[in-house]
Formats: C-alpha cells, structure tokens, sequence
C-alpha cells in the first residue's frame, strides 16, 4: 500500500500509482506521490502550516484530479507543500466530496531538495478503481 | 503499456501514413514526418494519439506528427491538426498545448566564444540568480491583478511600456509580442493568481536557458546567417519557457468548461477527456480562443522580462551596455498554440484554425504571419535541442504548406522522467558536461539527471528528417556553453 512512479508511457510527464485498503487513504497517498514529484526530501517537511479545505467532483477519479491541482495551486500561489493529510471523502448527492485538512510547510530551497515542478494533474490515462484489496488510481502528471 | 502499432504506408522516405481504419473514427488519415529511423524509435502511444486527433470534427487533410513526436496527453508532442473553422471545426485546449505560448526566444551578441568561455562561470551564475528556475520559483517583479491583466490584453508592449525591453523586441516577436484578439475578462482568478508571482521566472522540466555559439562549420546557409547577424564564433542565447501556471490554469478551466457542453450540446464524442473541444464557432470555442490569446501575451512578457535579465546580467559582467554587446533580439516563436490562417485545400482558400502542440510554425516567404523583417526569407525556426547535444535555427521552406506551414520544436524525448532518473545521476551528469566544455547551473541534481542528452531522439535526425521533406531548412547549428536549468 503506498505509491510507485511508472516508467513506461507518458514519456515526458510523470505518472504514478497508489494502493490503498481505504479511498481516504489513497488520496494521502496521492498527495504524498505529488509532493514527492517536487521534492526528495518529504520527510523533511516541518508541520508549520494548516490548510483545510473542499473540493467537489462528478466522480471519484474527478475528484481526485481536483484534489491533486487544488494541491499544485497552493504551491504556486502560496509555496505550500504538505506532508500530512486528513482526507474524508464522501458521497454528495450526485457526486464527490473530499473535506481535506493538510499539514506542510513552504518550500525552502535550502531544506528541501528540488526535483520537478509540477503544471497539473491531468484526466490522461486516468484510473481510479476499488478491487480486492481496497482501492487503487493511476495518475500522469504534467511536467 | 501496449499500444497497437499501425502498419504504415510509405509515402516518401520522411513521410508515412497511416490509413483510416486504423482506429474507429478517424475522419482523415494521419501522417507522421520522419526518417525510417525516429520511426521505429518513436513509442507507439503517439501513433494511437495521432489517430484520436485525426477524429475530431472539421480536420482538413490529415493528422500530423512532426519528426520530433512523442507521446503526450491528449494530442502528441509535436502533433499538428488544421480545422475549417467555418464547416463546424473545433478548438481544443489540448491540441495547443497547457503551457499556452511555450516557445523558443533567440538573442544575438556581438560577443565571440573567446571572450565569453572565461567567464562562463561567473555569467551562468549571475543568470541563475537573476532569472529565478526551479520548483515554485518567484518572480521579482511586483505586479497587481489590474497589472497582470494588462499585460493579458497587451502581452510584450506592456513589458516595453515600463521599460523591460526595446521598442524593436516587438518587431521581431510573432504577433509583434501581442495577441490582439485577447480578453481578459475571459480568464479565471485563480489562472491570475496563479501567473502573477511566476513572471520573469524559467519553469522546470524541459525548460532551460542557454549560453551557446556558432562553431566553425556551423553555418549552413552563410548569406541568410549574415542578413540575420549571425558569424563563426558568435556567442548567443537562447531560451525556453512559456506562461508557467497561469497558462495552464487557462487550459484546465476550458478543459473543464468543453467537458460539460461537447457532449451534450455539441453532440462530440472523444477518445480522451483531454482532447475535449467546443466548434470553433460557438460560445464556448470564442471564450477559449480569446482566453488562449492571454495566454499567449503572458508568455510573450514573460521571455520578455527574462531577456532583460540577461541583458542586465552580460552588460553587467562585461561593463557595457547591451546595445554596445549587440544583444538584439534575433526572433521570439511559439511551439504550442493555435493559428487562424488561410490555407488551400483540395484547391479551395479556406479559413483553418491551425492548432500546433510541441510544433513550430514555419511559413514560406511572403505569408503574412511573418515579420516584415523576414517576409522575403521565410520565418526563422528555432529548434532546440537537449542540454548536451545544441540546436538549430532554420528557416520556413515552401514544401511547409503539406503540413500547414509546421515543423519540429525540439528534439523529442525517448526516455520517461522515471527512467532517466533511475539511470542518469545529476552529480555525475554535471562534471561530464564540464568536462565536454559545458557549464550548468541546475535547481535540481534529479531534475538535472531527467534532462540528459541520450533522453532525446538524435536532434542531427530530426534536422534531416525537417529538411528531408522540406518543412524547413538548416541556417546554422548552435553549440552549448553555459545552461541554466530549472
């Protein structure tokens, strides 16, 4: 259970996948994957901000593509990266909710040890399922 | 991941084709320009893309894949695609590329490789600290939103209103820097918020700035090089990025919007949700297309704030004006946007939105997008390569209008960012390059590593390949020095 990069297909992007026994543990797997994209050193990253926050999707695959880019906007706008996070995602009528509440930090050139910046998640090859063992998604991120 | 391969039929040595029954839906076939060699080496995803964007409704002739394709999401790289924008033809935010407006911005100096190679150390470095590259790198200019709108309606003229740049940058940058047809009412807070601290700043991934010069035996065609200022032994810069977040904040949000209309409304099926389009004609269509053209200024200011710097960065170590070092600017091109042109097709003048994603335009002299500047020789071509290898400018050759006047943009990944990772280490990278007279100053020792030279097709292949089928033609070849790299 946990999150491995693919080397395969989408040559010039990143793509990765996630097991998880439950759908809110593979979103913080998820976020986990992102944030691992952009830095190599996650657990170096202090608990000195809290950021909570909605996203809604028609479907859960949706769902987790707006929770990945909700993620990106606050590393461009607010340098925020996250190494903890509370996801709580639920049926909403119609569609997706996820209450999110994440625990992170600002990039620190000096502390935190750069990789690739990531533009978005994407919809491209997009997989989100439940199987046997709990749930499992395939994400591409745009480099 | 498998992905069935089509048999081609060989059209000339550099043009293959792939029938229509490929893939169920494909309006027109799809053709694929390159040697038999980047053929065979291209992974086979790009030919099931090439195949979905050959479905998509008013494509006139074919689908077409550059010699520097590759696999992307949605449309390939280097994936070239003309609709009738008057017979129910489609815009998709997908085929122009997320990063609206990434392009190549080349500037001359009269400095040579000489007088430069001394100090290359002390000029990547002060570059690295004055155009700030890498993951969440922030501009150092501040802007307000009524700001950051303004130059979303005016692009480059906004930068040389408040004196980032000369008057004569503008002639020499397609659309004279400025998409006239903008609209900033038409893009989203969080596309302005996004963008408004990116400004000035180079990016990640494949997005670079170098330091290169023109080797003995470079010059191809030594009567245009010297009509474009160029000689044996110049130094010159070149550079590549586009309009980081709030581009792709652009393109996301229309993504979304298409999304919910094409179906229902517009009655278009796809084969990816990434290729979602609206008609070109429609409400949805003209928002995108106007909403595109910020996209496009805001790229254009930002390589416009970043050839500042680097006018700032040399006057500053070789104490001297930039226009005493000769640093005009020689040509600014996208490799990822839509066109509207006028093109003939089955002997019929017809008004086509040319969508070019990881492809460059490259017009025949005489055709009105060009700069007057180069009207009569045909519109330069930058084409770069990898961080190890150099790159070429070339110049827009009449054979051009098969593929709607595009050509490559680069050399075309082989290897995934994963892989390169696993195999290249950005430490041992670094000293290899140093030692091959290349210095690099990078953001990212792994980010580094993902950008290595044998991660990309042979760019000597791909040239041949646009030359080959006469899409455009070699002026000269530029040789690596200094990089930075985000």
């Amino acid at each position: 259970m946990g999150y491995r990069f693919l080397e395969d297909f989408s040559i010039a992007d990143v793509v990765f996948e996630v097991d998880s026994k439950t759908l809110n543990g593979l979103f913080g797997y998820a976020s986990d994957a992102l944030v691992n994209t952009l830095i190599k050193n996650v657990k170096d990253i202090k608990l000195k901000n809290k950021k909570s926050f909605k996203v809604n999707g028609d479907s859960l695959d949706l769902l987790l593509v707006e929770y990945l880019n909700r993620l990106i906007f606050y590393k461009d706008t607010e340098q925020l990266i996250f190494r903890e996070a509370v996801i709580n995602v639920e049926k909403d009528s119609d569609s997706w909710r996820a209450d999110c509440d994440l625990r992170g930090e600002k990039l620190d050139p000096k502390r935190h040890e750069m990789s690739v910046d990531v533009k978005a998640a994407t919809m491209h090859m997009l997989k989100l399922e439940e199987n046997k063992s709990g749930w499992s998604a395939r994400v591409v991120l745009d480099i | 991941m498998d992905f069935n391969k089509p048999k081609f039929s060989r059209i000339s040595d550099t043009i293959w084709e792939i029938n229509k029954t490929f893939k169920e839906g494909m309006l027109v076939p799809a053709r694929m320009y390159a040697t038999e060699k980047l053929l065979k080496e291209m992974d086979s995803q790009v030919f099931d893309q090439i195949a979905n964007v050959a479905s998509l409704p008013g494509i006139q002739n074919y689908a077409f894949g550059m010699p520097d394709a590759h696999s992307g999401y949605g449309f390939p790289i280097g994936g070239v695609a003309a609709f009738d924008i008057n017979r129910g033809g489609i815009i998709s935010p997908g085929g122009i590329g997320f990063d609206i407006n990434c392009g190549m911005r080349l500037v001359l100096t009269d400095l040579t490789v000489d007088q430069v190679r001394p100090r290359i150390k002390e000029l990547t470095d002060s570059l690295f600290k004055s155009i700030p590259a890498g993951v969440g790198s922030q501009s150092k200019i501040k802007l307000t939103k009524e700001d950051f709108k303004e130059i979303a309606t005016l692009g480059s003229a906004w930068a040389i209103k408040k004196g980032y740049g000369w008057k004569e940058d503008l002639k020499v940058t397609e659309l004279n820097g400025s998409a006239d047809w903008a609209d900033a009412s038409k893009i989203s807070d969080k596309a302005i918020s996004r963008g408004i601290k990116q400004m000035g700043t180079l990016g990640s991934g494949n997005h670079y700035l170098e330091i290169q010069y023109i080797k003995p035996g470079f010059i191809n065609d030594r009567k245009l090089a010297k009509k474009w200022g160029l000689f044996d032994g110049q130094i010159v810069i070149m550079f590549h990025c586009g309009s980081r977040g709030a581009g792709h904040q652009i393109a996301t949000d229309y993504l979304s919007s298409f999304l919910g209309v094409m179906e229902r409304k517009y009655k278009i099926k796809v084969y990816d949700k990434e290729l979602a389009c609206a008609p070109f004609d429609s409400k949805e269509g003209q928002d995108y297309y106007k909403a595109m053209a910020c996209g496009v200024n805001i790229s254009f200011f930002n390589r416009q704030l970043i050839m500042n710097k680097i006018r700032d960065s040399f006057s500053d170590i070789f104490k001297k004006d930039p226009e005493k070092l000769g640093m005009y600017q020689l040509f600014d091109v996208a490799h990822n946007r839509a066109s509207l042109e006028k093109h003939q097709v089955d002997g019929e003048m017809k008004d086509l939105l040319v969508h070019r994603k990881g492809s460059t335009a490259s017009y025949p002299s005489g055709r009105k997008e060009i700069p007057k500047t180069f009207i009569k020789d045909g519109s330069p071509v930058i084409i770069g390569g990898s961080m190890e290898t150099g790159s070429y400018l070339l110049v827009g050759s009449e054979n051009a209008k098969e593929t709607f006047d595009s050509t490559a943009h680069g050399s075309g990944r082989t290897m995934s960012r994963t892989k390169a990772k696993k195999i290249f280490n950005g430490q041992e990278l670094f000293k290899k390059m140093l030692s091959n007279g290349i210095y690099v100053k990078s953001a990212s020792w792994s980010g580094l590593a993902e950008e290595s030279g044998e991660s990309y097709k042979d760019l000597e292949e791909v040239v041949n390949s646009t030359e080959l089928s006469g899409l455009s033609r070699r002026v000269c070849k530029f040789a690596p020095i200094g990089n930075v790299k985000g």
